[in-house]
């Protein structure tokens, strides 16, 4: 549908265009940079960015100082989710989408917002995009620089260069689940309206209490395959994507910790399927709300 | 005196209603502002003024419609480009720095981030630029609420108590900017407990009561239908009273000291006072307020209910 036009004279005498109903890009980019500005004028995401890249640079360290296999590798570049049951960076990252929405409600800037941009869905969209590709470009980012630094390590040291042909497919996991987290808190945080709860939950989710819901789970006849499927456990399996070396000292304890055996594929998609079925509800609460 | 408006409303609403577990706290409102023109909203705390404006600037979901330039808000791509609304300071973050804040909202506008500079300037906090917004004083958000309600030209403001918090001066500046909007043929919708404000700034007012509207009136016609008043002080009132009722006229005690004398002017008063010898300490005739206006009108709704 092509916009109409019209030009009014604004208060301060300036002329100012404004298109009627339609689809109009310039709604979504405005909405983009209005989240952009946003997120950069806060200080707490650039330490948590730093954050992240520090550690990335401290994993580059760590690859370049030892001889990994190539899961091992890969599970290092990606911030250990395997020991931390999900990636590190994403505990640290996720934060960025819970602040975006939880600071709409804490100090009224929704009406802002809303105020603003052409809907709030837009603005919502904009938001969940926003935060989510901040957080995964940092992590990727801080990823690729820790494989950068252990490859010239590596050189230094005359050992066998990095297996980059080995890396797209775990990095490529580990960008989609990165791109999932920050929505899966602005949903959230969405549907609850603070992000308190939000942090708790994500925070323990994963580590102990999806555990404890997929033993109960599996106890019960014909769903023992139920707690490999959990969102949670299905993202540690895409992240795990280098698999056949499973004869290694430690395969059991790693396959404890993985908790999973779904294939990579399903388990990157069922934590998808889970993200945007968050993000559509935490949608529907945030377009629906008084503020 | 401010200009007459034009006929043609920029900002309309029928039919707003809003319930708030099963009590109806805005029921049925409809109201229009003109084109180059004032108007306040008062009414008693609770009285549904803040949910009102709030119903007519999307924020709240409820019943009615309301049309700004003759569409919905909603479709409008750029809201803040037709209707600007200042609701109790800024809202925004914060840690947000004055300047940073307004790039933003200037970034969801599509207006150049340079309009930040003037605006802050427009309103005199040139120097709070690198506050952030949990460091501003009550009427510093006030005034940074208004550069950012301006940030994108409205022809249209909606302001909840907008001189709360606003020092003399301020309160001046504010009347100024808003008389000045009007003029230039925007429409101003203001909510405020101020009734000396609205009595100087608006050219309509409506009054709210217990979430509907009791009465909406222009400033002229407040004039007209309650008609001037002269108030005068004497030592003799028995005799003024007896004279002026001889004449037509009505004199009602005000406060034990003076008197209102209605049905006469200042002239009639003098000259009558003067040809019976009774002498005056006061004389002074006087136009009805928005204040008594909606005193009267509260007085009703409360003896009604």
């Amino acid at each position: 549908m092509t916009p109409v036009v019209t030009t009014t004279t604004g208060a301060g005498g300036k002329t100012a265009e404004h298109d009627r109903p339609g689809m109009h890009l310039s709604c979504a980019r405005r909405a983009l940079r209005y989240e952009g500005k946003r997120l950069s004028s806060l200080r707490s995401p650039w330490i948590l960015a730093g954050i992240v890249v520090l550690i990335g640079i401290g994993n580059g360290i760590d690859i370049g100082l030892h001889d990994y296999s190539p899961a091992a590798t890969a599970d290092v570049l990606q911030f250990a989710p395997l020991a931390s049951q999900a990636p590190m960076s994403a505990f640290l990252l996720f934060a960025f989408g819970a602040t975006a929405i939880s600071a709409e409600y804490a100090h009224q800037a929704a009406r802002s917002t809303f105020l603003t941009l052409s809907s709030r869905r837009t603005a919502y969209a904009a938001k969940v995009a926003v935060t989510s590709v901040t957080a995964a470009a940092v992590a990727l980012g801080s990823s690729l620089l820790g494989a950068l630094i252990a490859s010239g390590m590596r050189a230094v040291r005359g050992e066998p260069s990095l297996g980059w042909l080995g890396l797209p497919a775990p990095m490529a996991s580990f960008t989609v689940v990165m791109l999932c987290w920050p929505a899966l808190a602005a949903g959230l945080t969405a549907l609850v309206r603070n992000r308190l709860p939000v942090i708790m939950f994500l925070l323990l989710w994963p580590l102990v209490l999806e555990r404890l819901v997929g033993l109960l789970l599996g106890r019960i006849p014909g769903f023992s395959a139920v707690p490999g499927h959990l969102p949670f456990a299905a993202s540690r399996a895409a992240l795990y994507c280098l698999r056949g070396d499973d004869d290694f000292e430690d395969a059991g304890f790693t396959r404890a910790l993985l908790g999973s055996d779904v294939h990579p594929a399903l388990g990157l998609l069922i934590f998808c399927a889970f993200t945007v079925g968050v993000v559509v509800a935490g949608g529907a609460a945030y377009t629906r709300r008084d503020v | 005196m401010p200009k007459p408006a034009s006929a043609a409303p920029l900002l309309s609403a029928s039919g707003l209603a809003k319930s708030y577990r099963g009590k109806r706290v805005v029921d049925g409102v409809s109201l229009a502002v003109p084109a180059g023109s004032v108007t306040g909203l008062l009414g008693a705390n609770g009285a549904g003024k803040t949910t009102t404006l709030r119903l007519m600037l999307g924020l709240a979901h409820g019943e009615g419609e309301t049309a700004v330039l003759g569409r919905p808000l909603r479709e409008w791509h750029s809201p803040g480009r037709v209707v600007g609304a200042v609701l109790g300071g800024v809202g925004g973050h914060p840690r947000h720095r004055v300047r940073d804040h307004l790039a933003m909202v200037a970034h969801g506008l599509g207006v150049p981030v340079g309009d930040v500079g003037p605006a802050l300037a427009a309103i005199g906090l040139e120097q709070a630029t690198g506050l952030r917004l949990g460091q501003l004083s009550l009427g510093m958000a006030q005034r940074v609420g208004l550069a950012q309600a301006l940030l994108g030209s409205p022809r249209v403001l909606i302001l909840d108590e907008p001189f709360n918090g606003l020092d003399p001066h301020s309160i001046a500046w504010l009347r100024g900017t808003l008389r000045r909007i009007a003029d230039e043929g925007g429409a101003v919708l203001l909510s405020s407990h101020l009734l000396a404000e609205i009595d100087q700034l608006a050219d309509h007012v409506v009054v709210m009561a217990r979430g509907r509207v009791t009465a909406q009136s222009s400033v002229d016609q407040i004039t007209e239908r309650a008609g001037l008043h002269v108030v005068v002080e004497s030592p003799e009132p028995e005799r003024l009273a007896a004279a002026i009722a001889e004449n037509g006229g009505c004199l009602e005690p005000l406060d034990g000291v003076r008197a209102r004398v209605t049905g006469l002017d200042r002239h009639q008063v003098g000259h009558l006072a003067a040809e019976r010898g009774i002498p005056l300490y006061w004389l002074e005739e006087k136009t009805p307020s928005v204040e008594e206006f909606y005193l009267s009108v509260a007085e009703e709704e409360f003896s009604t209910s």
